[in-house]
């Protein structure tokens, strides 16, 4: 008996089929997967952190091809500059005026690639672009296609040559997620596999913009029970007490949670947002937001997340 | 940084605390210390206000020395209560010219701490205490205050937080003054004071008594078992004095005599007496005493009653007197050689004037009959301010001045007794007293402090003669504002002449009496009686240690439902109380569930465990998900989830 299951939906059906597309490049991360979709589905931009090579383009690729979205790759390096990212205006001499050449920003899906590769100068471009939805040049606004989903990778930090994004500006991705190595029968059927890239090309279609963004109007939708607010409030209240963490959740970040969450939900056919979905999606969302309050204390991101759920009884 | 404002705060509200609790201080300490201590007061605020440094360690040092020196000298001691206090006001307020940083508040509060603690041994009286606790809580605020720094939005607070604090500390200190066992005896006593007595002197030179009479000060309270008995007879039997210098009436010291028997006669009264500390060793009774505590007092030859120890805190007992009643009926020669001493060679006008007026009068009794009329015919006034009397003071009263008080005529009279041949002597003492109506008993003050004569005569024994009575009767039945002339100053001449004002009085004095009943008064023998009334047959300290941690634990769980009460899970709707029986069910089987484990998350551990609960719980968790986060919830699903509850018996 599940009382939540509503599998009559057609929009849902074909996002189960998306799902399972991906799940056919993108071996044994099932979960990452969804969590991307939902993070897509909550408007907002996702981080992938992790070393080179476990992945983390290849899934940004596949979910471009698979939701049916027009895709850029912009590869971050140190030398790049805030015009690479978002396009230049060039004088035209037939017409006599400036033309704006659009730049890889224009894409319902950018890959930014290595993005703690570039300067702080050019991340902010791309981070600018994300938060407005819209790039300026020349006093003159162009808006940005809808739907419009950042997936930036990044190194870990500790790597040479990286630029660490600020918090502020981690703040703009609504999910951080981390890949990992495959397990090993993945990784084993990974090297008897096709060429990814191969089979990236020859990926069909399953869901197409339009869809995205009715599906997108649906999810602040989802209900909320108030008891489940009262369980987001908790939980951003022991993020504030100052026991564990240097700065407590900030109003975004609830709502941020509070998104997320009920994408979940959607996805997985849920009527409501449960607790589950709150915490299924919480490290995703609220570990790059957290700092440790002890200098000393080595916690990473999920691990800082997980502390904060079992810190709190659910209401 | 702290912000400046917020110094000065923390200044003002140590400062304010200190000088509360030194304020009760400043009627005994010298007035140099007060002076001092509120200037440093006044300096320390200043030098807050307008930055200026403190001084240096150098002359602080030499400060506090010179201070110690000054108390030294000041009080030949440095040990002691008075010389303790005054030690401990100075140096709290020197220690105000080191005070910068939360350490030297935190050491300031605790001096003022025992500062209002001192105050308790100085007396115990309402007003003391009433005193007290705001001193008390003025410093712990201060305490507080300095603990929490920059909270300029709410600088009430910590008086709030601590009046709380107080208030739930209240019901512990009355436990604690309940049934905290008390040790019979001086062990618990207050230090006596090195200071002059109040109230009745050994001693009775002209005009003593009349300072006595402007103090308005409770000596003691009677409460009688039966009627009150008449203005004429109530004579509280203070210092017999039988030794005459002259000038000076004084008692007989280290010498012991036969104590003359007593024939009591007619109806006895029967009262109890609390009396105040009087640093002496006096217990005052109606003539003539016949019962009383024996192993408190012991009587002697001159019917005094008299304790072994001064009286250093309020005391009650027990008495019994007979108004009427016939003593020393045998004197025998020694005792009437004693009260017929007279200095030879002093008051001759006086002799002279015994001599010719017993020549004169056929016996005894006219005599005495003839010296009261010359007293009441003959222009000798009762006052409160006589003039000053000479070396022979008798001549000079009867001859010169003849303007004085009972202890003049008291005097006067008993030596031209003497000097007729008629043993007598001085007895001081207490005469009436104020009936409260609104406590029922009669208050006796200082005020009431009187001296009358006793003359022995051969059948009747010692006879009261009051020539006080002779000149001024109305001192004797309606007390001495009536027998004042108006314009002398009396004690509560106003207050009297207001009905409302007095009738508040004898309300407050109502207050003080229970007050001492009560509070000051409470012994081991209090604590018995109510270990009696719960029930204890043979009470001891033991008891006292069951019932006073059953006390405190009975507070401290009250105070405990209360925070549970104040930190209880709130809104628990009917959905989330099934489901946690649901839980505390698994939980007695072993699978219990963490706060934050999400529903779903239980159920697959549930499942794990116990296949066989599998439907029961999936149920149970998907009617509970439903009930509290879908957005509609199906009617009767929470009659479902808890008829499937309670069915629930893994």
């Amino acid at each position: 008996m599940n009382a939540f299951r509503d599998s009559t939906d057609p929009q849902r059906e074909s996002l189960s089929a998306a799902i399972a597309q991906l799940n056919q490049v993108v071996l044994g991360k099932d979960r990452e997967i969804r969590l991307s979709v939902a993070c897509l589905l909550a408007r907002g931009h996702l981080l992938i952190e992790d070393i080179p090579g476990v992945g983390k383009t290849t899934l940004a690729h596949a979910l471009a091809r698979v939701l049916g979205l027009t895709y850029q790759r912009v590869q971050f390096t140190s030398d790049l500059l805030p015009a690479d990212v978002i396009g230049v205006s060039v004088y035209d001499r037939g017409s006599g005026s400036f033309q704006f050449h659009r730049g890889p920003v224009f894409a319902q899906l950018v890959l930014a690639d290595e993005v703690n590769r570039a300067t702080p100068k050019a991340q902010s471009a791309l981070l600018e672009a994300m938060e407005e939805r819209q790039v300026t040049v020349d006093g003159v606004s162009h808006p940005l296609p809808d739907p419009f989903f950042v997936v930036a990778t990044q190194n870990p930090s500790y790597q040479v040559g990286t630029f660490p994004l600020p918090e502020s500006q981690l703040d703009r991705f609504l999910m951080r997620i981390e890949l990992g190595y495959p397990a090993a029968t993945h990784e084993r059927a990974l090297m008897r596999g096709r060429d990814r890239r191969d089979l990236l090309a020859t990926l069909p279609a399953v869901l197409d913009p339009e869809m995205i963004l009715a599906l997108q109007q649906r999810i602040p939708e989802l209900h909320a029970s108030d008891a489940l607010l009262d369980y987001v409030q908790a939980v951003v209240r022991a993020s504030r007490d100052g026991s564990q963490f240097l700065a407590g959740l900030s109003t975004r970040a609830a709502i941020s949670l509070l998104r997320a969450a009920q994408a979940w939900a959607f996805l997985h056919g849920n009527a409501g947002v449960l607790p589950e979905d709150l915490q299924s999606v919480l490290p995703a969302v609220v570990g790059h937001r957290l700092r440790p309050r002890d200098a000393a204390d080595r916690r990473g991101p999920v691990e800082m997340a997980r502390a904060l759920v079992e810190a709190v009884p659910i209401p | 940084m702290r912000e400046p404002r917020d110094g000065m705060r923390r200044l003002s509200w140590t400062i304010g605390g200190l000088v509360l609790a030194v304020a009760p201080h400043t009627v005994h300490l010298r007035p140099w210390i007060t002076l001092l201590a509120l200037t440093v007061c006044a300096w320390r605020l200043l030098a807050e206000h307008r930055g200026w440094a403190l001084p240096g360690r150098l002359l602080r040092s030499v400060v506090a020395l010179a201070a110690t020196a000054a108390i030294a000298v000041s009080y030949h001691a440095l040990t002691g209560l008075d010389a303790g206090t005054a030690l401990l006001a100075l140096m709290a307020a020197l220690k105000l010219l080191e005070t910068r940083r939360p350490r030297d508040h935190v050491v300031l509060v605790f001096i003022g701490w025992f500062l209002c603690l001192s105050t308790l041994l100085y007396g115990q009286d309402m007003v003391a205490a009433a005193w007290v606790l705001p001193a008390v809580w003025l410093l712990s605020a201060s305490l507080l205050n300095v603990a929490r720094a920059g909270t300029d939005d709410q600088p009430l607070r910590p008086f709030r937080t601590t009046g709380a604090m107080l208030l739930k500390a209240l019901p512990i200190t009355l436990i604690l003054f309940l049934f905290f066992p008390r040790i019979a005896g001086h062990f618990w006593g207050a230090p006596s004071r090195e200071q002059a007595a109040t109230g009745l002197n050994e001693e009775m030179s002209p005009g003593d008594i009349s300072e006595l009479s402007i103090s308005d000060t409770v000596a003691f309270r009677v409460r009688f078992d039966g009627a009150v008995p008449p203005p004429l007879q109530r004579y509280w039997r203070g210092p017999v004095m039988t030794e005459f210098d002259g000038f000076t009436w004084s008692r007989a010291r280290a010498q012991s005599y036969f104590m003359p028997a007593v024939e009591f006669r007619g109806n006895p009264v029967s009262y109890t007496v609390t009396l105040e500390p009087t640093r002496q060793r006096m217990l005052f009774a109606l003539d003539m005493v016949q019962e009383w505590p024996k192993e408190m007092a012991q009587q002697g030859w001159d019917y005094q009653l008299w304790t072994r120890n001064p009286i250093n805190a309020v005391i009650q007992y027990r008495a019994r007197s007979y108004p009427v009643f016939r003593a020393g009926i045998d004197l025998g020669a020694a005792l009437r050689n004693r009260n017929l001493q007279l200095p030879p060679d002093r008051n001759p006008r006086a002799r002279e004037l015994a001599a010719s007026m017993r020549r004169a009068a056929p016996d005894d009794e006219s005599y005495i009959e003839n010296v009261l009329a010359m007293f009441r015919e003959q222009e000798f006034y009762y006052t409160l301010t006589p003039p000053r009397l000479e070396r022979d003071s008798v001549d000079d009263f009867l001859f010169n001045t003849q303007r004085g008080f009972c202890g003049h005529f008291a005097s006067s009279f008993t030596m031209l007794m003497r000097a007729a041949g008629i043993p007598a002597r001085v007895v001081g003492g207490y005469q009436g007293g104020d009936w409260n109506p609104v406590g029922g008993y009669l208050i006796v003050r200082q005020s009431h402090a009187h001296a009358w004569s006793e003359v022995w005569l051969p059948r009747r024994g010692w006879t009261r003669v009051d020539p006080t009575a002779a000149v001024a009767p109305e001192r004797v039945e309606r007390g001495l504002d009536a027998a004042l002339p108006d314009d002398e100053p009396v004690p509560g001449r106003l207050l009297r002449n207001s009905d409302l004002l007095w009738q508040a009085r004898l309300v407050w004095d109502n207050v003080n009496a229970r007050w001492n009943d009560w509070i000051v008064r409470y012994s081991d023998e209090s604590q018995e009686q109510i270990l009696k009334t719960l029930g204890f047959e043979r009470p001891d300290w033991r008891h006292l240690g069951i019932l006073l941690g059953t006390g405190l634990a009975l507070w401290f769980a009250v105070l405990s439902a209360w925070l549970a009460w104040e930190f209880r899970r709130r809104p628990t709707d009917a959905a989330t109380r099934n489901y946690r029986v649901f839980t505390s069910r698994l939980a007695r089987r072993g699978i219990e569930r963490a706060p934050h484990e999400a529903p779903r998350d239980y159920l697959a551990r549930v499942r794990g465990f116990r296949p066989d609960l599998e439907r029961q719980a999936a149920a149970i968790t998907e009617l509970y998900l439903r009930l509290r986060y879908a957005p509609a919830p199906e009617a009767g699903d929470l009659d479902l989830l808890r008829s499937l509850v309670k069915r629930f018996r893994p």
